[in-house]
């Protein structure tokens, strides 16, 4: 019998770097700066944190990262590695440790400093053995788009049109946001001239590749109130791995992603949200690629299958739409350092339903939903958080 | 490193309960594809197709002797065992997949 996260942990306290190239900066940079910005929200300090848990798949190796960028002194600490779910994992097992009274105060840290890495792009990491084919993380995205638009019907110019529009939102919403990484504006004309990476994605169908780290501090639902007066409590965490089927049998479509509709379902019924287009007010979901993005729309069941594109011609998603996706810019602007990108997104929540976002807040939400995709789509690990006032 | 061989089920969670199966002599279909420019690649862009087995099963593979422009979903392929990689005087050879010779 599984129990319910609903309502038993609250977020006090939130930082986020700026995201970007940021060369002048090292890890430690990273996690000291969202962890000073999350103590000052919550009015806490580093003597009141008794337990963190770090996110990273690059940049650390072991918890000693984090505990030694903040001079914890001998503190419980743990590193999470979960692919691009490694930051909202990470806050995940913060998030456990609270509800099974465990701890009273839990920090919550994800950072990267891909752009060490020495690529554009990301290092292969699934490729060590040479017996099977090199595609890219565009390309195996891009794989996916193909098929969308073969199974829908839809010719490469319709196609690109539609996930064209996608860019286009996300960047009009990161131009107003100071900390993200990319924030010029596009339009559909220039998304759909622009260097094709693998096809049918070109340059602005793919996401920034982002130094960065954020940060979260966590507390009873009993006690987050002695801290602030607006808490944002959590009202599910899910998160699905996979059998990694879709690569080797027939069965899947390439046109969906199972375990993000999983993860999903899940989180709908551990929050008691059975109207998830209608009853979330705002959503940050995994566009690594402008093609996830559209998939994803369908697998949380905002859209019906097949139907997105009248959603986004529509502009459902937009910041002024009936259900505004990416309001910070999502991974396409904000920029996506993995290990930091969960926890960027609950960010954004943060801010949204606290009336703290500035020219991109939307109005009086209610519930958002941050959602991650890790590794490729046929063998993905997907994760859901929701948050509420 | 090496690969080792499936060992669970993804369906019934059998453990060790495969039979020998080749797929080299079958014939497949491209699923879907990519032609990737981002890849290293000898000879861009890299085609990457997922192909379906005639008689079930599928992978990702890369296409070779084929035109990009020619590529589609539905295309009917062969595989064929080629060069892959070429390290510190090793060739690596795996199977790849190319349009049908008439």
């Amino acid at each position: 019998m599984a129990g319910s996260i609903k309502d038993r942990v609250a977020i006090i306290g939130m930082g986020c770097t700026k995201f970007g190239e940021l060369w002048d900066k090292g890890p430690t940079d990273l996690v000291v700066d969202a962890v000073e910005e999350a103590y000052a929200d919550a009015g806490v300090e580093a003597k009141d944190i008794e337990a963190l848990w770090g996110g990273s798949i690059f940049t650390a190796h072991g918890g000693r990262l984090f505990t030694e960028s903040l001079r914890m002194q001998y503190l419980t600490a743990s590193h999470v590695v979960n692919a691009c779910d490694s930051g909202q994992d990470d806050m995940r097992n913060a998030a456990y440790s609270v509800a099974a009274g465990i701890y009273d105060i839990v920090l919550a840290i994800g950072v990267e400093k891909i752009k060490d890495e020495g690529m554009s792009g990301l290092p292969g990491m699934d490729n060590r053995t040479h017996t099977h084919a090199v595609a890219t993380m565009p390309g195996v995205f891009a794989i996916m788009a193909t098929k969308y638009f073969h199974r829908y019907g839809l010719t490469p110019e319709e196609g690109k049109t539609m996930l064209a529009k996608i860019s286009v939102k996300s960047h009009a919403n990161g131009s107003m946001n100071p900390k993200a990484h990319l924030r010029n504006v596009l339009t559909v004309e220039k998304v759909l001239n622009a260097p094709i990476i693998a096809w049918p994605l070109g340059l602005f169908d793919c996401c920034g590749v982002s130094d960065g780290g954020a940060a979260a501090i966590l507390t009873s639902a009993e006690r987050a109130k002695e801290f602030r007066k607006d808490p944002v409590f959590i009202k599910a965490l899910q998160i699905c791995g996979t059998p990694s089927s879709g690569r080797i049998t027939t069965e899947y479509d390439y046109t969906h992603v199972e375990e993000s509709y999983r993860a999903g379902a899940a989180a709908y019924k551990e929050a008691g949200v059975t109207d998830p287009r209608n009853e979330i007010s705002m959503a940050e979901v995994h566009d690594c690629f402008s093609i996830t993005e559209a998939v994803t729309m369908e697998d949380l069941q905002f859209s019906p299958r097949g139907k997105v594109k009248d959603d986004i011609d529509a502009g459902t998603f937009e910041l002024n739409g009936t259900l505004p996706v990416q309001p910070d810019g999502g991974l396409k602007c904000f920029g996506h350092p993995i290990g930091a990108s969960g926890i960027r997104m609950v960010y954004e929540l943060y801010l949204q339903l606290q009336g703290r976002a500035d020219k991109r807040q939307i109005k009086d939400p209610k519930l958002g939903l941050a959602h991650n995709l890790g590794h490729e789509p046929y063998a993905p690990l997907c994760s859901v958080c929701i948050v509420g006032l | 490193m090496t690969t080792s061989p499936i060992r669970v089920c993804a369906v019934c969670q059998a453990v060790d309960d495969f039979e020998e199966y080749s797929f080299a002599h079958r014939k497949g279909t491209v699923f879907s594809y990519t032609q990737d420019m981002l890849a290293v690649a000898l000879d861009p862009p890299t085609s990457v197709a997922m192909i379906d087995f005639e008689g079930g099963g599928r992978s990702l593979f890369d296409l070779t002797d084929r035109d990009p422009d020619q590529v589609q979903v539905g295309m009917e392929v062969e595989m064929t065992f080629r060069k892959v990689f070429f390290d510190r005087g090793l060739n690596n050879y795996f199977w790849k997949a190319r349009p049908i010779r008439c």
